[in-house]
């Protein structure tokens, strides 16, 4: 796809969606489009990308939802909220890819926003983690502000409302002031969790993950997800981490799977990245749960889905 | 006469002692300080002499360089190298600001008190305890003070730098997270730290002369040191102005007699004569007759000492051989990772708390009771406070006593210092039967590993071969107020097996054309 292609196709979706909008639910409308080439199916509840490196994926993605300006607009703060939770390379695929991150970083800026942060509330050592994750100096390249998760005083205590078990929590500030919250996983089995992806990167924002332990796991994950839904979901799915997750033993635990999902619905997102992981999401419980609690949409038939293969 | 230019030289080389230490101790993490660490401790007597008894080598050296200069010179190592010296010069350095009027006077010695905790310094090594000299080493004390009371301030600088530049949204500068404070050895820091510094402030060098073990050994060294500090009686005036100079309060004007056993060094006395009353020499001045017969006893003293306490440690090499192997199997404290075992721990470390300045997860935290009394404020790994980090071998790389040998990672990747222990009916899976692997998660080499119990429910099951004790499952785990997973020490240390890798797992690219699942 060109640039003029492009523009053309944003005309005709900008077209449709308008059509689509006056003549009632869309998203039905959408769903029984076959999702040809040159039919014109945005906006997309969601965009695989698949074939290119992680930072050329996110450019040709986040092109089919409507560009970076959809999202971030000027003058806006961001928050960017990758899993750096080990003190592990890159290639060993327990943190978010560097170059997805600044890339990421990137795009938020050429879209007109004053600042990015980045964090994470790491488990292993952070300042290690941060180090050899390549993030930190992947954020620090691209122009953003990465920030440490694990202070305490940066964190305020928020009402969960509506939560089965989680009735408060502690979130990172940033997580709460920012304009924009983009989240960017990465896809990952894990040993308490199945497979984490977007809800279960939401851990990292809070300051006690203990309780979420002790007190139903997939619960919290569910009861958390509704305080602050990200804006935008990204889920690096470059790299990944098979087995012996979330923090892998060795790079033997990592398959090349050379993805990435886009989403504004976290639940899809999640539904997504299990398939591409080899699951059905409504074998993950928290993934099960959203759905039910309408937190957004788990069966991907329901949804326009734009493929990419580059 | 150049005698005057000693004491500049003594100043600028303590100064640069004493900062290296204290940039040690408080930045221990740095990469920089790993790397410095053993050189800057080379001299450092006790550690120095530590090594030597288990492991004799180059850190040794230290030691014998020490006793030659002192053999030389003197106490040069109470006033060129100690840290805890050089605290105590500040102290004072303070005080002569504060009140100009007061100075020093002659001061008694203390042998009594001198020679009796000389002796329960080393008796207990008799048993393989570095009791007491974990206490009194003027290094490790030093080092408990700035590990113990300096790290946590200038951390707190760093960490309220941190909150400012925040404020302009800067977050330039990381703050520093002091997850865990162990209490009696913050304590004994502060009562260490005010004894010293009121002990200086009010009396000089009194504290190296009355209580401090390498003192009081250096000093009967010192008796037959070649170059020694007298009173030139011919160009003395006897006005007294060395004296009020003197730290160690160990010139006796009435006499006019150095004691030069009690003189640290400093060479504040020749700044302070305005006739060069003072020579520093190894010529035999006959300045009396009682000093020879004094010598010789002393020749005969400290070769008698020299050997018993050489007899001591021996013998405590042999009983502390002897105990290890009736030891009963109850679990204790856990040793860091190149400290082979809890018995060539207890009896290498002085307690200097350097490791545990290293140490960037703070995993390392000094004991109170846990290795005995004997093994006071010892470090030990603290599951509580943190957890090793599987890549990191920052601890054994800085130790000076050889208490913790240096690995390479790939040899601390296999240092099982503990086995993990699950305690299934109160793990969260059992108890409430709800998802929850922390233990596994946090595990570097997946010795904890989930399996199935009910339904989609898995718990852990752990393979002790694969596991080296690093504490990550037992830090981790959600339980209170006990921890369904913890690690028992090994008390000595052993080699875990590598994590077995399928050939058939290794990455592959799997081909952009293949469709999506969805």
């Amino acid at each position: 796809m060109n640039r003029r292609d492009f523009f053309r196709k944003s005309l005709y979706a900008g077209v449709a969606a308008g059509a689509a909008w006056s003549l009632g639910d869309p998203k039905k409308l959408f769903a029984s489009l076959p999702a040809g080439p040159g039919l014109p199916v945005v906006p997309y509840d969601l965009v695989a990308v698949k074939g290119g490196d992680p930072a050329a994926m996110f450019d040709k993605g986040i092109e089919s939802m409507g560009g970076m300006s959809a999202f971030v607009k000027k003058g806006q703060t961001v928050v960017i909220k990758p899993n750096i939770g080990w003190d592990v390379p890159p290639e060993r695929a327990a943190n978010t890819n560097p170059d997805l991150v600044k890339r990421i970083v990137e795009r938020c800026y050429s879209a007109g926003a004053k600042t990015v942060y980045v964090f994470d509330n790491t488990c292993d050592n952070w300042v290690k983690c941060y180090q050899n994750s390549g993030i930190e100096k992947a954020v620090k390249d691209a122009g953003g502000k990465i920030v440490p998760g694990n202070s305490e005083g940066n964190y305020r205590e928020v009402q969960v409302k509506g939560g089965k078990k989680m009735k408060s929590a502690k979130v990172h500030e940033l997580i709460l002031d920012s304009d924009v919250f983009i989240n960017v996983p990465v896809l990952k089995s894990h040993s308490s969790a199945q497979i984490t992806v977007c809800m279960k990167n939401l851990m990292g924002v809070v300051w006690d993950r203990g309780y979420w332990h002790r007190n139903d796991l997939h619960q919290c994950i569910v009861d958390f997800t509704p305080v602050r839904k990200p804006d935008l979901n990204v889920v690096d799915a470059y790299r990944v981490l098979m087995k012996r997750g979330p923090r892998g033993v060795s790079v033997e635990d990592v398959e090349m799977k050379g993805s990435l999902i886009i989403s504004k619905d976290i639940v899809a997102a999640d539904a997504a990245a299990a398939k591409l992981f080899g699951v059905e999401p409504a074998t993950i419980p928290y993934i099960k749960l959203a759905d039910q609690a309408q937190l957004g949409v788990m069966d991907l038939t329901k949804l326009s889905i734009n493929r990419i293969k580059m | 006469m150049g005698l005057t230019a000693l004491k500049p030289l003594r100043v600028a080389v303590s100064l640069t002692a004493f900062f290296l230490i204290l940039y040690l101790f408080v930045e221990g993490s740095g990469k920089l300080s790993h790397e410095l660490s053993r050189g800057i401790l080379f001299f450092q007597f006790v550690p120095s002499l530590v090594t030597l008894f288990h492991f004799a080598t180059a850190a040794s050296l230290g030691f014998f360089l020490v006793l030659i200069f002192t053999l030389l010179f003197g106490r040069v190592y109470c006033s060129f190298l100690c840290p805890l010296g050089t605290f105590q010069d500040l102290v004072t350095g303070a005080r002569t600001r504060l009140r100009r009027k007061k100075k020093f006077r002659f001061m008694k010695p203390q042998p009594w008190v001198q020679y009796s905790l000389l002796a329960v310094t080393l008796i207990p090594l008799l048993f393989g305890s570095m009791f007491f000299l974990d206490l009194l080493d003027p290094y490790s004390s030093a080092g408990k003070i700035f590990s113990g009371l300096f790290r946590p301030v200038w951390y707190g600088a760093i960490n309220l730098l941190a909150w400012v530049l925040k404020l302009f949204n800067n977050y330039s500068v990381y703050p520093v997270e002091i997850k865990y404070v162990s209490v009696p050895s913050l304590v004994f820091a502060l009562v260490l730290f005010i004894t010293v510094g009121l002990l200086a402030f009010y009396r000089g060098r009194w504290y190296c002369n009355a209580i401090c073990p390498v003192g009081t050994v250096l000093g009967l060294v010192s008796r037959i040191s070649l170059f020694r500090i007298r009173i030139d009686e011919k160009e003395c005036t006897s006005c007294g102005l060395c004296v009020r100079e003197c730290k160690a309060g160990c010139i006796d004007m009435k006499a006019r007699k150095v004691d030069f056993a009690r003189c640290v060094a400093c060479y504040n006395c020749f700044r302070a004569c305005e006739n060069s009353g003072f020579s520093y020499s190894f010529e035999k001045r006959n300045t009396g007759n009682k000093q020879d017969p004094s010598r010789r006893e002393f020749i005969k003293n400290t070769t008698t000492g020299i050997t018993s306490v050489a007899g001591v440690l021996a013998a405590g090499e042999l009983f502390a051989q002897e105990s290890k192997k009736t030891e009963a199997p109850k679990p204790g404290p856990i040793t860091p990772p190149g400290s082979l075992s809890i018995w060539n721990f207890t009896s290498s470390c002085t307690a200097c708390h350097l490791c545990i300045s290293a140490c960037p997860t703070g995993v390392l935290q000094p004991s109170f009771l846990e290795y005995g009394l004997e093994g006071v404020f010892m470090p030990r790994m603290n599951n509580v406070a943190n957890y090793c980090n599987f890549d990191c071998i920052a601890c054994t790389l800085v130790c000076p006593t050889e208490a913790i040998h240096p690995l390479t990672i790939d040899q601390k990747h296999v240092t099982q210092i503990g086995v993990s222990k699950f305690i299934k009916n109160i793990c969260v899976v059992v108890e409430k039967k709800t998802a929850c692997g922390a233990c596994s998660e946090h595990c570097p080499t997946k010795a904890v590993e989930m399996v199935p119990y009910l339904g989609t429910l898995k718990i852990p099951a752990i393979d002790e071969k694969l596991c080296v004790g690093c504490g990550a499952c037992e830090h981790a785990c959600p339980t209170r107020p006990i921890r369904a997973i913890y690690v028992e020490p090994n008390k000595y240390h052993r080699v875990a097996m590598k994590p077995l890798h399928k050939v058939n797992d290794s990455p592959e690219v799997k081909k952009t054309t293949e469709d999506f699942p969805f």
